[in-house]
């Protein structure tokens, strides 16, 4: 739908103001994930969206005579659905830094936040000084994450959403978080076990993001957002949603420079190469004993075995691997105090241990009966048998099926950055943001995937071919 | 007596394959096992290594007892099995393994034999089959005959007391019979064979004694002259004029 629109508001409008104009309501973006207060789901009755936000752009679109129209997109990526045109604004909690100013227009500022320092409660560690060499939690691309890079020797650990930062600083998975005072008040301060301990480490803005190109209706945003203010309309909304208004932040003098692309951007790609490829390789060489066994059990164990094992292999290839790894790394934190690595690497092998069990179980039922028939005539044991005749043919020909799996592997471990690991994906992402260009980190982000994988692919061609040439079918591999 | 059977049934389903079959063998006996198809041989056969159980009778082999209902999987049939040997139709050699390595893992993993004796004379054995050769080729790499002569010497390793061969011939071209043939007939005579075959020139002249298996009956037991020449069954005089 957005696809067809881009076209039509090409031709219609070189300016952003005639254009809404002609659609007669503003799209605007923000993420529901992202919870109270800024836009999410009314709990009383969902069908219905509340927050500040909404009300916000509400007056905004009745000031210039306009309706509104919600669009959900994902926080990562607002930015770029702007730019590709899916909607006029991002009005969701957007940080003014440097990066997004040099990429897109924004607004005056609608809101001022602090940057607050949480910290468990009685810990020593009270500012960013005394947490050099310790781990800070913040989110991804924000002016958090910004300010904690500008200080050499804190370890940042970064997190997809508000609510997870506080609960791994709960779990000594970090020893504070640095998030502006809205977050920190909805989400850090509301658990009894945290307290603030810096509450204004810097100050910073929220603004309304407009595309490039948008100037006339980014100033007519501007003067109404300026009316709204004069009239005390802004103060009313933040007043109802219990915001603290704070004065308006002194520019910046700190901020970093733009980041280009260069050799040290390229060096993190690489480390972030690094972790992928290490978390494929071990999550693979635990999947595949993990589902010999599964196969083994599904094929030769009693009935409660065999049903364990295929209650296993249907539970982790029916629910997605990203809920494994949640669930791995925060749901049985209480009981289990996973590093997100190991966590990581557990989760991708677990669920990769249910497709090779059924990936080594047809490999194992191709094998002619006649086989284990001969070994028993010989008088092997029924172990032996497996061990020294059915499993070698099993693996030989369940290999190129391994390796296609291990490349599709290779690909799925970008998953785990939503437990805090940063590998190759999601160091493009962030490299992205600080580069303000997704065309080269991107490519580079590719290559990459693509020199690991291309070997591989070529390695499991060969061994089809060579199973083929030896007159046996490989085992194709299950639809993933 | 090597070999000892007494009333063996044995019914697939609703129907009777082996009707109580009687028989004995002498050490060093070739025993050739002839008749219609379907006619129970390969079953009577797989009941004597307990591949296939039996329902009713006994076995008594190589000095030891199998019982009516043991199932084909049970631990208890290893010692027999390492006592028995046997030979399929279709080879089914290991074909991860090489030559050398087909016939020496039986030796090793179930006599526990030292991987060097077990080695020279499984080499020994490849060169009595004629296959001297090829030791260090896979079985894809070898002809039906060839293969069928390294599954001979895979179970000659294991230095069995008596050997079940089931139609080693019939998957092979006519002119590699010859070959596997001869090298039965080398063990005629020295090793206790029973020998399903539809080779009737091999039958007559390697075999001590033939047996004919009609409707999962033993109708026939003789020496080959007689029983080919003078059989005492209607039956067993239509199946060798059938198969003349
Ligand atoms: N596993 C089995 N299940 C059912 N019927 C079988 C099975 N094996 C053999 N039979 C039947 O038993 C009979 C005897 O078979 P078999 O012993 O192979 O005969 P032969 O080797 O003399 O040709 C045949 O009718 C065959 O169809
Ligand atoms: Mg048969």
């Amino acid at each position: 739908m957005a696809m067809a629109a881009l076209p039509l508001a090409l031709l219609v409008a070189a300016s952003g103001l005639a254009r809404v104009r002609a659609q007669g309501e503003i799209r605007w973006a923000g993420d529901l994930q992202g919870g109270e207060p800024y836009v999410f789901r009314d709990p009383r009755d969902p069908s219905k969206l509340v927050g500040f936000e909404l009300e916000l752009v509400r007056a905004l679109a009745a000031k210039l005579g306009l309706g509104e129209r919600f669009v959900q997109n994902d926080w990562s990526n607002l930015v770029p659905s702007l730019e590709r045109g899916d909607f006029d604004l991002i009005v969701n909690g957007l940080e003014d830094t440097q990066a997004l100013r040099g990429r897109i227009l924004v607004s005056r500022p609608y809101f001022t936040f602090a940057e607050q320092l949480v910290v468990r409660r009685g810990s020593t560690l009270r500012s960013l000084d005394a947490l050099r060499g310790h781990r800070v939690g913040t989110l991804a691309s924000s002016l958090a994450h910004q300010i904690l890079r500008g200080r050499p020797g804190i370890e940042i650990v970064l997190y997809g959403g508000q609510e997870e930062p506080y609960r791994d600083l709960e779990l000594h998975r970090t020893d504070a978080v640095l998030l502006d005072s809205i977050i920190a008040t909805r989400y850090g301060l509301s658990k009894p076990d945290l307290e603030l301990a810096d509450p204004d480490v810097a100050r910073g803005s929220y603004v309304i993001g407009l595309r490039k190109g948008d100037g006339d209706l980014r100033d007519a945003v501007d003067s109404a957002l300026a009316a709204l203010e004069a009239e005390g309309e802004l103060h009313r909304i933040y007043a109802r949603w219990h915001l603290p208004e704070l004065p308006a932040p002194a520019p910046r003098a700190d901020e970093p420079p733009p980041a280009t692309f260069d050799l040290q951007q390229v060096a993190l790609f690489f480390k972030g190469a690094g972790v992928t490829l290490a978390i494929s390789l071990l999550a693979m060489a635990l999947a595949v004993p993990l589902g010999l066994s599964l196969a083994l059990g599904r094929l030769y164990g009693g009935a409660l075995m065999r049903l364990c094992a295929h209650a296993y292999i249907e539970l982790f290839r029916g629910t997605p691997v990203l809920l494994q790894l949640y669930i791995l790394y925060y749901g049985i934190a209480p009981l289990v105090h996973l590093p997100a690595l190991a966590a990581a690497i557990l989760g991708l092998g677990m669920n990769y241990g249910a497709y090779e069990a059924e990936v080594q179980r047809a490999a194992l039922q191709a094998i002619p009966a006649a086989q284990s028939e001969a070994a028993a005539a010989l008088g092997l044991s029924r172990g032996q048998s497996l061990r020294l005749v059915l499993l070698p043919q099993a693996l030989r020909t369940a290999l190129p099926a391994m390796t296609n799996d291990l490349i599709a592997l290779l690909k799925d471990s970008s998953l785990v950055s939503v437990i805090t690991v940063v590998e190759l994906t999601k160091q493009m992402t962030i490299t992205a943001v600080d580069v303000r260009s997704w065309a080269l980190p991107g490519a580079l982000c590719a290559a990459i995937y693509f020199a690991m994988s291309y070997p591989l692919a070529r390695l499991a061609a060969r061994l089809e071919a060579r199973l083929e040439a030896a007159g046996e079918e490989p085992v194709a591999a299950p639809a993933t | 007596m090597i070999v000892r059977v007494q009333g063996l049934e044995k019914a697939h389903g609703a129907r009777q394959v082996l009707r109580g079959v009687d028989a004995q063998v002498a050490r060093c006996e070739t025993i050739a096992i002839v008749g219609p198809s379907g006619a129970g041989k390969s079953t009577f056969l797989r009941c004597l290594n307990g591949l296939v159980s039996f329902d009713a009778g006994a076995v008594e082999i190589a000095g030891m007892s199998l019982t009516p209902r043991t199932p084909p999987d049970s631990p208890a049939l290893r010692p027999l099995r390492a006592r028995v040997g046997m030979v399929f139709q279709s080879f089914h050699l290991f074909p991860h393994l090489t030559a050398l390595e087909n016939v020496l893992l039986a030796p090793v993993h179930v006599k526990r034999e030292t991987r060097e004796a077990a080695e020279e004379r499984g080499r020994a054995l490849l060169g009595r089959v004629g296959l001297g050769d090829r030791c260090a080729a896979r079985p894809m790499q070898l002809s039906g005959g060839q293969q069928q002569r390294v599954a001979i010497a895979r179970a000659l390793a294991m230095e069995p007391e008596v050997l079940l061969l089931d139609e080693p011939t019939s998957a092979l071209d006519p002119e590699m019979r010859g070959e596997v043939l001869s090298v039965l007939r080398d063990l005629a005579g020295t090793t206790t064979m029973l020998v399903v075959t539809h080779e009737m020139w091999f039958a007559r002249n390697a075999a001590s004694r033939i047996w004919v298996f009609d409707e999962g009956r033993l109708i026939e037991d003789g020496p080959p002259s007689q029983v080919t020449e003078n059989p005492r069954t209607d039956r067993a005089r239509a199946f060798f004029r059938a198969v003349k």
